[in-house]
């Protein structure tokens, strides 16, 4: 078994060499391919300096060089940190910036973005564009490498680096709360514990033509790339602009003949809502997995209508641990108007919940905050001590050994057949469309607004697509700027998801007793 | 009635959320570049449908009307010649 996220592919490639390992439109490259690809762009960032744990950006829109590239880094000893290629400007520095990164693998399409950083200001020793045969001359004052010089290479064999399985893989961004990203850290071994956990739980084999529809900074696409390299499957890559228009992704998953899908239930919606899905028909897919936010119960219901010979299952988990619990939907009743619980703890991990009273939660009804503990638990966050220490904690459970435990925030409660379902937050995490988003890092971007005094972000339930924000904003000076000021100013600091439904301007905002700002009170009106 | 104007003025106001029209070039690619997601074309279609009096069918909901504020203008000129 590999103990290394890479060997994965190593071992596929020796087994099915001349298998289709990925496959996006029109473009195919076979697991010897691959492997052989990947080897020379490892070569290639170990000639460019890359040590052994250094963070190496990815910041490539989903395509077969994005996948290279990932596993060229990890093949180089190196932990990939996946950017995403929509997010603004600031933020994108700040991420580079906070990971140490030295090195950035993207592609032609970013140079305009590129060229804005400052980076004079930004330490990068080279940058790989992994679809530039030419060489191209951008002006940058930054090495800019082409990808001929990786293809160019005589066929090589790394040397051992010595990496070992508690090492970082990558580095996964997500919203956070005081108005930066955080980094979670995620090991070989604690990546594999999923991976192999969910390649057997849905027994993926190599006929299976699995989805990658999630992007790559989002923790659903490490079952994509990684299960079905260990399978020895197929990955077919969607192309990110079919997630914008339905019929070309009910199409794409029909005539691909996809067998496995996972995704946000936001994307599914989206194709029975604008795509007239259920005029289709999916005879291959057989597996439908679903993670990141609740899926309305009557689209659920709908969608099983549409595939009724495929598997459905929920699978819970925050990037900090990726998938814990889980719960196959065998039959949903007509009348059935709850949500699907997410289930029991997978095989290889333990949840449990504790209430107001650091009690364990074993009965029925009883809710509490949920806790994670196992090999799947993230590190901690990038260079945050602060906040892994809060959120990583000692098993109080278990106080015999130092292992730490997460706190998920999330409240839970059990069902009579011992089944979790998520009842809500305990803080101000929301998921909007299957995202995770602090309502503090847009509070925080509104503080950057000078014109502003006191600013607040509330989540509104939606039935589609689960919050919409709305902001108050109390200004210093009332009129002295619009709502349209307010969105250009947000519009550069967050990325699109974030941004919120309604603005509304107000002279005060309630506050409690002990003088915050009173979210309870504004959320109830 | 300027088609492109009317167009390019929605797109940047409420989808792009910067005031200026200048920030977006007519053949620039709407959805390479990131501007339009599956929400907010939704939220355009209704737009265009209401202000051009035009009704978009799920067929015609496809990458190329959509690829630039060109290609969108060329997609209503012909819709609401036709009707």
């Amino acid at each position: 078994m590999a103990d290394l996220l890479h060997n994965l592919l190593t071992e596929s490639a020796k087994r099915y060499p001349d298998k289709d390992a990925l496959v996006y439109l029109d473009k195919k490259i076979t697991y010897r391919d691959l492997d052989l690809l990947s080897n020379k762009l490892a070569a290639t960032l170990l000639e460019k300096g890359v040590k052994r744990g250094d963070r190496i950006g990815v910041y490539i829109n989903k395509s077969i060089p994005s996948i290279i590239s990932i596993l060229a880094v990890l093949k180089a000893g190196g932990i990939y940190t996946p950017l995403d290629p929509n997010t603004p400007l600031p933020r994108l520095v700040y991420m580079i910036e906070n990971a140490g990164m030295k090195h950035l693998l993207t592609s032609t399409k970013k140079l305009d973005t590129l060229k804005k950083m400052a980076l004079e200001k930004i330490p990068l020793e080279a940058v790989i564009l992994t679809d530039d045969l030419a060489g191209v001359n951008a002006d940058l004052p930054v090495r800019l490498i082409p990808w001929n010089e990786v293809s160019d290479r005589a066929e090589t064999i790394l040397p051992n680096n010595g990496s070992i399985e508690t090492d970082l893989a990558y580095i996964l961004f997500t919203s956070g709360s005081t108005g930066v990203p955080k980094g979670v850290m995620i090991s070989h071994r604690t990546s594999l514990t999923f991976i192999n956990w969910s390649c057997k739980e849905f027994q993926i084999l190599p006929e299976d033509r699995v989805s990658s529809h999630a992007p790559l900074h989002f923790d659903l696409s490490i079952f994509d790339i990684f299960a079905s390299l260990k399978a020895g499957a197929t990955i077919f890559l969607v192309p990110e602009e079919y997630s914008i228009f339905p019929k070309r992704l009910i199409r794409f998953i029909r005539d691909q003949g996809i067998t496995v899908w996972y995704s946000v239930p936001s994307i599914l919606v989206h194709l029975m809502v604008h795509g007239s899905m259920n005029h289709y028909s999916f005879p291959a897919l057989r597996l439908v997995l679903f993670a990141g936010e609740i899926f309305p119960v009557k689209y659920l219901r709908e969608l099983m209508g549409i595939i009724p010979e495929a598997e459905f299952y929920n699978l819970y988990g925050p990037t900090e641990t990726n998938v814990c619990t889980f719960y196959k939907v065998e039959h949903l009743d007509p009348e059935e108007r709850k949500p699907v619980p997410i289930g029991k703890a997978c095989v290889t991990n333990e949840v449990f919940a504790m209430d107001d009273n650091n009690k364990l939660v074993t009965e029925m009804g009883k809710e509490g905050e949920l806790y994670v503990r196992g090999p799947c638990v993230a590190q901690g966050y990038w260079r945050d001590p602060e906040k892994t220490e809060a959120n990583f904690i000692e098993n109080f459970h278990n106080p015999e050994y130092s292992e730490k435990i997460y706190r998920t925030g999330d409240i839970v409660t059990l069902d009579e057949r011992g089944n979790y379902h998520l009842l809500g937050r305990k803080d101000t995490m929301i998921k909007s469309r299957g995202f995770r988003i602090e309502l503090g890092e847009i509070e925080a971007a509104l503080y950057v607004h000078e014109g502003v005094k006191e600013a607040v972000a509330i989540a509104v339930p939606d039935d589609l697509i689960t919050n919409k924000i709305t902001v108050l904003i109390v200004p210093i000076l009332p009129g002295s700027f619009t709502k349209i000021e307010i969105e250009k100013h947000l519009s550069r600091l967050i990325p699109h998801y974030m941004m919120p439904e309604l603005i509304e301007f107000r002279s005060a905002l309630p506050k409690t007793s002990t003088g915050k700002i009173d979210r309870k009170a504004l959320e109830k009106n | 009635m300027d088609v492109k104007a009317i167009v390019k003025q929605y797109i940047v106001m409420e989808i792009m959320h910067q005031p200026e029209e200048s920030v977006l070039d007519d053949e620039a690619s709407l959805i390479e570049g990131g501007i339009i997601d599956s929400m907010s074309l939704f939220e355009l279609i209704i737009f265009l449908e209401e202000k051009f009096g035009i009704t978009i069918n799920e067929e015609e909901v496809d990458i190329e009307n959509f690829q630039t504020v060109q290609a969108l203008v060329n997609f209503i000129n012909k819709k609401m010649h036709l009707s």
